[in-house]
């Protein structure tokens, strides 16, 4: 007993808990960024929470957009987001994880995606959230298609730079 | 029998989001791409060599995978999430 004592107050124990907290969602909804991050300052021990927030430009390419369309691959999108979080946890120690992922449409400056980590301390929570957002951005089936205010609609090219980016993990 | 699906701009380009055809045995994802390029004739031009992700059973995998009965292969645009 007083063996499992020890192991419930360690901080490996608090670590296998971690796993547990997970928090991945792809939703049309929106969500609401103090509710996400008063859910990682729930993090047992950490002292470092980072989260990145996307939102919709309401310029492309000197263009006004309407808004954008983002499609996704629903039996995958979920299991890719796992996989990602998975990853990142063997490349780094965390606490919490949340990632929400919007799909369907959004107007200009609506959220698009919340990515938020903690850890006991700041280097980790800094790199985790860009590795999140680097992986994401190459291996999650999503794909967003500008609409613009002539109601002609266009499919976004993937970036050289988010290449670049993925590739220095 | 395999499942063939496709997302943004490739269905659209190509005007179908998912197809089901019979393969042989020991054919990879690869083999699929050349025989639906010589059955789609704008296959070719939409789904270009290395500008497109692939899809098997819902994990991203290469062009050498083998595939077998029941399957669900994708062609996937390069994405652009986030």
């Amino acid at each position: 007993m007083r063996y499992l004592a020890m192991v419930m107050k360690s901080r490996f124990y608090h670590r296998l808990l971690a796993v547990n907290v997970d928090r991945i969602s792809v939703q049309t909804e929106d969500f609401d960024v103090a509710e996400c991050y008063s859910v990682l300052r729930e993090a047992e021990g950490d002292g470092a929470i980072v989260t990145f927030t996307g939102i919709v430009r309401e310029l492309a390419q000197e263009a006004r957009l309407a808004g954008i369309e983002l499609e996704h691959y629903p039996q995958m999108t979920h299991l890719a987001l796992e996989k990602l979080v998975a990853d990142a946890r063997s490349r780094f120690t965390l606490g919490a994880v949340t990632i929400i992922h919007r799909v369907g449409k959004l107007a200009a400056h609506e959220q698009i995606v919340f990515v938020g980590v903690t850890s006991r301390h700041r280097q980790a929570a800094f790199d985790a959230c860009q590795f999140l957002m680097d992986i994401l951005k190459r291996d999650v089936p999503l794909w967003k298609k500008e609409w613009h205010e002539d109601g002609s609609g266009q499919w976004v090219a993937a970036k050289d730079s988010d290449k670049k980016a993925a590739a220095k993990w | 029998m395999i499942t063939v699906k496709f997302f943004a701009q490739f269905r659209e380009l190509l005007g179908t989001e998912s197809l089901e055809l019979a393969i042989g045995d020991g054919t990879t994802i690869a083999d699929l791409r050349t025989l639906l390029a010589s059955e789609i004739s704008e296959f070719d031009s939409v789904v270009r060599p290395n500008e497109f992700l692939c899809a098997l059973n819902h994990t991203l995998t290469d062009q050498h995978a083998v595939l077998s009965d029941g399957d669900e292969v994708a062609f996937l645009p390069p994405v652009t999430g986030g």
